[in-house]
């Protein structure tokens, strides 16, 4: 099989939809601090299959008012304006994908580990001085390219997968040597398609990159963020993957984001709670 | 009267149980970490969850 064009893989990010304009407009609202959650959730509620999440997740068990949350106002007292993003922002970015053909591909484990990647940037997120929010969001969405390669060219990313199978290298080794380029990559192209911030769609495009040693006086950043996230996700190993390897965690990386190894592991403790609320957000 | 004493209803820990899941939790961790290699930040890392993992 041929490696992939890489004009081939922009093409058909081209041909994905656009984010949904609710979806759009909870992402903008991170980088508003006076994001007004009423005018949003009106928005929500004109989105019925959104409303309709959001009123399930409202009423399970988990939260103990199972069937007394009628509306999307209400829904949004019950799970907070932050769980609510975390839904919307889900359920929007898996709803533009066409459906997944590939059994190559697990899509609970890779919103699992989104999620837990995600919940760990926030934990770490104020020791390294950056915006939690938007370290969320980052960490939540840091391999979106796997989707889109999943989605878009499941013949390819079967062999991807029986690569790595037969090697037991990492993914991304293994989507290099046998599409000639990375979901890091694809992910950053589309992040610029959905018009993310310039620093998230960095971010994704970034967050196996070492980082530079020579940078002088560098300071921690969301990409680098991303990648201590991501690799503590995999170590704490939540999404359920039989091959789960760690990543090589760069120590440049993990040097300048300042946070001690006992810091490291109170904020592992804590992310590992806070993640098993927020699954339940994505598998509604 | 002397107040009526509740009996300890927790289960003692069972030493054989908490090796075997201290093994697991080890054996596992090494699985992870197959490819850490001797890179000193991973070593770490693996140390790091090693405590975690053992003393929770």
């Amino acid at each position: 099989m041929q490696p992939l064009d890489p004009e081939q893989v922009v093409a058909q990010i081209g041909k994905l939809p656009s984010l949904p304009a609710v979806v759009l407009e909870v992402l903008e609202s991170f980088e508003d601090d006076h994001a007004d959650a009423g005018a949003i959730g009106k928005k929500i509620a004109q989105d019925q299959a959104l409303s309709a999440k959001v009123l399930r997740v409202a009423n399970s068990p988990f939260y103990g008012l199972r069937g007394r949350v009628a509306t999307v106002k209400d829904a949004m007292v019950v799970l907070g304006f932050g769980n609510v993003r975390t839904l919307v922002i889900g359920a929007g970015v898996t709803g533009s994908f066409p459906a997944l053909a590939s059994d190559s591909f697990d899509l609970p484990a890779f919103w699992m580990h989104g999620i837990v990647a995600a919940t760990c940037a926030r934990c770490f997120a104020a020791d390294a001085g950056i915006d939690s929010e938007r370290a969320f969001t980052a960490g939540l969405l840091h391999d979106i390219g796997r989707v889109v390669l999943a989605t878009c060219f499941p013949g390819h990313y079967r062999r991807v997968a029986e690569y790595r199978a037969a090697h037991d290298c990492y993914p991304i080794e293994a989507e290099r040597q046998v599409l000639g380029l990375d979901h890091a990559a694809v992910g950053g192209a589309l992040t610029e398609r959905w018009r993310f911030a310039p620093v998230i769609q960095q971010a994704v495009a970034a967050h196996h990159c070492s980082a530079d040693p020579a940078a002088p006086g560098a300071k921690p950043d969301l990409a680098g963020l991303v990648h201590v996230a991501d690799v503590a996700a995999h170590a704490l190993d939540l999404a359920g993957d039989d091959n789960e390897l760690v990543p090589q965690f760069d120590a440049v990386t993990w040097t300048r984001m300042g946070i001690s190894w006992p810091r490291f592991l109170e904020h592992l403790a804590q992310a590992e709670r806070r993640a098993q609320g927020a699954a339940l957000l994505l598998s509604a | 009267m002397r107040p009526a004493t509740t009996p300890h209803l927790e289960p003692k820990p069972d030493p054989v149980m908490e090796a075997a899941q201290r093994e697991a939790a080890l054996l596992r961790l090494a699985h992870l970490f197959r490819r850490a290699g001797t890179d000193t930040t991973m070593q770490a890392l693996w140390r790091a969850m090693v405590d975690y993992r053992t003393e929770k």
